[in-house]
């Protein structure tokens, strides 16, 4: 019919801007669905770098059980199969522009898909891991080589930090942020003042930290600027005989270390719910248990948000009215 | 002002000293049909009476946008979204554009390639051998799809 046809003309001609404003409100399993097959001024549109700027694969969790023996989780096949082809369609129209990549904590990766999507990603500048577990010392190496331009990670806690910290150190050298889900003891702030001593902004919320631990981070870190220890469960070691004790506040010699970070975020309190959790969970959050997306919360990021506006009483009204309800607060009086 | 290129004509009418003494004026819209331009007047004079009766409250005003919305769609076709977007866009009309263009992700989403097609009267135009290819490609994604 001329006038169905005559409409088909000028929807092709239309504008690739309208088609990419159309497929941003799809998240990435619609985004792969098919719709670069359509035609090819479609498959145009679905490559446009505006889609690809962050893959966010957050909503992707293993179907697996756990077993007793290494790598301590089974991945159904099945599950595994959807993982990689969402990712080989996912590299493929990307085309080398992903700078921000978000796994899930309970998406068990094998080495192949991660070093088949990170070599496909290399203008990566932040990272939120998935779980270890299916990922070898050589997969993750080979990994970050292809990450020149990694500036931030978001891990989950690892035994054996120090080669990873040296593989970071030697190939990003614009690496500024570390956010650890895990304890952090003696030893891996010590492994981080040797091979990340330029961090900017470290957080360790959630987690078991060791008192020891804090102090290295706060001694030999020069360039830290912001420390997110809210909701940790800070424990001492007091010397033989004496048992591990949870230190319920911190304590002035702390505080005084960490009067020269730009923002020193904590929270010990008995009443908050995240406080509570850390230590139900003895320092090891069970994410799983709790609100879906919780475990991507960060305190420093509203933080950031009040650093945005300048100090003046004229203009606080006009801002506390846009940012507390954002920090959670309110305003109680004009 | 809404229609960006109807307040860019009257700008451009301006600039050649034309006196315009009449209250109606003739402005010549080309690429737009009488229906969806009929369609988006209504929706912008909606939108600016709404926006008029909740000067101070803006959740209130956005609350009843929605409902006006979601009312709208269910007295359009859905072929016809394609003809408002591209009114939209023509007239430079922000709001209707973006409201127009969600409305057609919610239409085409979960949907079939072929009734994608079908929606904006497309055809494909992949070379044989490259068809093949993507069909391995996609081939996953063929589960998992609504009846169209």
């Amino acid at each position: 019919m001329e006038d169905g046809y005559y409409i088909g003309r000028r929807w092709e001609d239309l504008d690739t801007d309208i088609l990419v404003k159309i497929f941003q409100s799809f998240d990435i399993l619609e985004l792969t669905s098919g719709i670069a097959h359509v035609c090819s001024a479609w498959r145009m549109a679905c490559c446009d770098p505006l889609l690809w700027k962050t893959l966010d694969l957050s909503m992707m969790k293993s179907n697996f059980i756990k077993i007793p023996l290494e790598p301590y989780v089974y991945v159904d096949g099945r599950s595994d199969k959807i993982l990689t082809r969402l990712l080989k369609i996912s590299m493929s129209l990307s085309r080398g522009n992903i700078t921000t990549l978000i796994f899930h904590f309970n998406l068990f990766v094998s080495d192949e898909q991660l070093t088949y999507t990170a070599e496909r990603c290399p203008q990566l500048r932040r990272l939120v891991l998935p779980a270890w577990n299916r990922i070898k010392k050589t997969g993750i190496c080979k990994a970050i080589r292809a990450w020149k331009d990694l500036e931030s990670l978001t891990m989950p806690g690892i035994a054996n930090p120090p080669y990873l910290m040296e593989e970071i150190s030697k190939n990003c050298k614009n690496f500024r942020e570390l956010k650890i889900m895990g304890p952090c003891d003696k030893f891996f702030a010590s492994t981080l003042a040797t091979f990340l001593p330029t961090l900017k902004v470290l957080s360790l919320r959630c987690s078991m930290l060791y008192k020891e631990a804090l102090i290295i981070v706060l001694d030999s870190l020069p360039h830290l600027e912001v420390l997110n220890i809210s909701h940790c469960l800070l424990i001492e070691v007091l010397p033989p005989p004496g048992p591990k004790k949870v230190v319920s506040e911190i304590d002035q010699s702390i505080i005084e270390k960490a009067s020269r970070l730009r923002e020193f975020l904590t929270c010990m309190n008995d009443s908050c719910t995240m406080c509570q959790r850390t230590k139900i969970d003895e320092g090891l959050m069970r994410w799983y248990r709790y609100e879906e997306g919780l475990w991507k919360a960060d305190e420093k990021q509203n933080k950031m948000l009040l650093n945005k506006y300048k100090w003046q009483p004229s203009l606080w009204s006009c801002v506390a009215k846009d940012i507390l309800p954002q920090v959670g607060l309110v305003l109680t009086h004009d | 002002m809404k229609f960006c290129a109807v307040k860019q004509y009257f700008d451009d009418e301006n600039n050649n000293n034309i006196t315009s003494g009449a209250s109606t004026t003739m402005i010549p819209l080309p690429n737009v049909e009488s229906h969806p331009l009929a369609i988006l007047i209504t929706y912008c004079k909606k939108h600016l009476k709404i926006k008029a009766n909740n000067a101070d409250n803006k959740k209130e005003t956005e609350k009843e946008m929605e409902q006006y919305e979601q009312e709208l769609l269910k007295k359009v076709m859905p072929q016809e979204l394609t003809e408002l977007i591209l009114a939209a866009n023509y007239l430079n009309f922000k709001e209707a554009l973006d409201f127009f263009c969600r409305a057609v992700a919610s239409a085409i989403q979960n949907k079939s390639i072929e009734f994608v097609r079908k929606f904006f009267g497309l055809e494909s135009d992949f070379e044989l051998g490259e068809e093949e290819k993507l069909r391995e490609e996609f081939a996953w994604s063929f589960e998992g799809v609504d009846e169209d």
